[in-house]
């Protein structure tokens, strides 16, 4: 089964980074979309199908933190797994507060570990 | 006194470009300025505030964008992402960075948005006056320091 992701990052290297990996690691990712920071992630997720959200936390405008509670408190995106993609020293901290969060991945990342991140989340997904 | 633990961010800016970027700086035999010399800078709040910086030729950053992207220097990408790549690069640095000011645990640390500047020559001057360590990344001048606020 094929799922959509989208990458939320404000550096444009980063996504583009992310998203070569995931397309070498020849994920079954239908589509990959982008946002610059949190508020932009929201507008995208208010109106597409998203199946996984690979998310920084330190973003201008609105960070990964932010965006991760107003997703939190919305009856559709509360059901989007969030994985955070982050060099923050309190990403996982974050992440055990929040039951919508699914992993971290500390900055730098490996092919390997955004490979094995993504399968494990989205295999439980759609188990 | 951070100024004095800028040896461990010059390890942690070393280890960013290499895991990152497959670039291993190393110290600089005859060091001379960056012809088009940036300021990267970070900002931190914690059990210690203060400000990691990172001073290199613009070049470098299109290096570390090639390298994380595999493509070559004349894709119209690696100029376009070189100050962006720069700034990643000291984002993560700052990210390993912390934990060692805290006795591992970084988790009261707050990091800032990182910056990037145009810098002349004398700012390169006043890293080294400051007793940055030159080095050298694959023939690209680099400097770093480590500033408490």
């Amino acid at each position: 089964m094929s799922y959509t992701v989208l990458i939320v990052d404000d550096s444009a290297t980063t996504r583009a980074l992310i998203k070569r990996t995931i397309q070498l690691a020849q994920l079954p990712v239908e589509r990959l979309y982008e946002a610059g920071n949190g508020r932009e992630a929201l507008d995208l997720l208010d109106c597409l199908k998203v199946d996984l959200v690979l998310a920084d936390l330190n973003m201008p405008d609105m960070n990964g933190f932010e965006m991760t509670r107003h997703m939190a408190a919305h009856p559709t995106m509360s059901r989007i797994p969030v994985v955070v993609v982050s060099a923050e020293p309190n990403a996982q901290a974050f992440a055990q507060g929040h039951t919508l969060v699914r992993g971290v991945i500390r900055k730098p990342f490996t092919p390997e570990g955004i490979r094995t991140m993504v399968t494990g989340v989205m295999g439980d997904q759609h188990a | 006194m951070l100024e004095q633990r800028t040896d461990e961010a010059v390890m942690a800016v070393v280890n960013a470009l290499e895991a990152m970027a497959f670039i291993s700086p190393g110290p600089a035999d005859e060091p001379t300025a960056p012809a088009a010399p940036v300021l990267a800078s970070i900002v931190f709040a914690g059990p210690v505030n203060g400000r990691l910086e990172l001073i290199a030729d613009a070049s470098l950053g299109c290096t570390i964008a090639c390298n994380l992207l595999g493509i070559t220097a004349d894709d119209p990408q690696a100029g376009e992402r070189g100050r962006d790549a720069l700034r990643e690069v000291l984002n993560v640095a700052c990210g390993l960075l912390l934990p060692s000011l805290q006795d591992g645990s970084a988790d009261r640390f707050q990091m800032m948005l990182p910056e990037l500047h145009e810098a002349g020559t004398q700012a390169w001057d006043q890293f080294i006056a400051g007793g940055s360590m030159p080095l050298d990344a694959e023939g690209s001048p680099l400097a770093v320091r480590l500033v408490e606020m």
